[in-house]
């Protein structure tokens, strides 16, 4: 009797970590080189994992200013990311005569080239967004605040 | 023996569920969500003009005051410089607009022919790129008593005393030339062809200064 008992349990556990180790490794939704897909926005119910994107508030823009904005990856899942791609869009103004749009506030694109390894736990990158207030921006845009969303996607490394 | 197999047996199903649950969730089993990254740009506001200290030099305003900044490091670009009559009835604004000099403080001079027979009160507004701040506070008033004869039907021997001076605008520690992207009109002192000495000796066919701002776009009398 205790024969079967064990052999059942054993057979048990072997079948579980044997389908654990087939789900890692087949259907961790990257099928080509087996690392995962991270995003960064958390707005995709699919995207099985996510990090954070975090940043300091830029301050004294003005008609002609570039400022920089610093981004901080907080990796939470226990293994390095490579951070495949980062964006950042103007998503809103609290002024209502100085909109959300590129003729008051421009974005470009990350200044380090991209990916970038971080591993586990909080990392500054060293690139920035450069942020620049366009030159002819209307008055009404003085003491205006923007929104600006940052999003990144990620991929597990593996090795 | 039997007791301890089952005991055993449980111990085994909890731990294989166990790692079998950690190998999921590394895998990505879990969603771990976050919100959405949101950061804020601010721009910096126009500040007040500082209310600007006047004085009376032979028959001449001149009005100072603090250069600013619209962030730090960033100084104005330019100021615009009101003279309001306090006279009843009051007599139009006198606008000037002057590119920002270098040092920590700015003057502007408004002549005497702008001044005379007048009482005036001053304000200074500072503007950057085509964004204008707030008017600052009056100044204190100033009272120029009327020049004793018309400047420009002045025969000769009865000119103004001291030929007016355009209004000039100069940084403190810099001269008035430089004082920014669009110098000011050279002061006073510049070489004139026929100095006028006296009221007496001022003849009519001398040549008379021209009123100018220093910012010939930016200079109205309202």
């Amino acid at each position: 009797m205790s024969k079967i008992w064990w052999t059942a349990a054993a057979t048990a556990a072997a079948a579980l970590i044997t389908a654990a180790f087939v789900t890692a490794t087949d259907s961790s939704g990257t099928p080509d080189d087996g690392m995962l897909v991270l995003v960064g926005q958390g707005t995709h119910r699919d995207d099985p994992l996510h990090f954070q994107l975090r940043g300091k508030p830029v301050k004294g823009l003005y008609p002609g200013a570039v400022k920089q904005m610093r981004i901080t990856v907080v990796n939470p899942l226990g293994f390095r990311l490579r951070v495949q791609s980062l964006s950042a869009q103007v998503s809103g103004s609290n002024r209502r005569g100085c909109h959300a749009e590129s003729q008051n506030l421009q974005i470009r694109q990350f200044s380090r080239p991209l990916p970038i390894t971080v591993p586990v736990g909080r990392t500054d990158l060293s690139g920035f967004f450069p942020i620049t207030m366009p030159r002819g921006a209307p008055r009404t845009c003085a003491g205006a605040r923007f929104t600006i969303t940052i999003s990144g996607v990620g991929r597990r490394v593996t090795r | 023996m039997r007791r301890t197999g089952k005991v055993l047996l449980i111990v085994a199903v909890v731990a294989s569920l166990g790692v079998a649950g950690t190998v999921l969730a590394y895998a990505g089993g879990w969603v771990v969500s976050v919100g959405p990254a949101r950061l804020t740009a601010n721009v910096a506001t126009m500040p007040q003009g500082v209310e600007p200290s006047v004085a009376r030099q032979d028959g001449q305003a001149v009005v100072s005051w603090s250069a600013q900044e619209i962030a730090p490091g960033v100084r104005m670009d330019h100021y615009v410089v009101t003279a309001h009559s306090a006279d009843d009835p009051p007599r139009p604004d006198i606008i000037h607009t002057v590119g920002a000099g270098r040092g920590p403080a700015e003057t502007l001079v408004f002549t005497m022919a702008e001044m005379t027979g007048g009482k005036w009160r001053w304000s200074v507004a500072p503007k950057y790129r085509g964004w204008t701040g707030e008017m600052s506070r009056l100044s204190q008033r100033l009272v120029f008593p009327a020049a004793p004869a018309p400047r420009v039907a002045a025969t000769p021997g009865k000119g103004p005393a001291t030929k007016p001076a355009p209004a000039t605008a100069a940084a403190s520690g810099a001269p008035a030339g430089e004082a920014g992207a669009e110098p000011a009109t050279p002061p006073p002192t510049a070489p004139e062809p026929a100095p006028a000495t006296s009221d007496s000796e001022q003849p009519e066919s001398a040549p008379q200064p021209v009123l100018s701002a220093p910012d010939p776009a930016g200079s109205s009398a309202s």
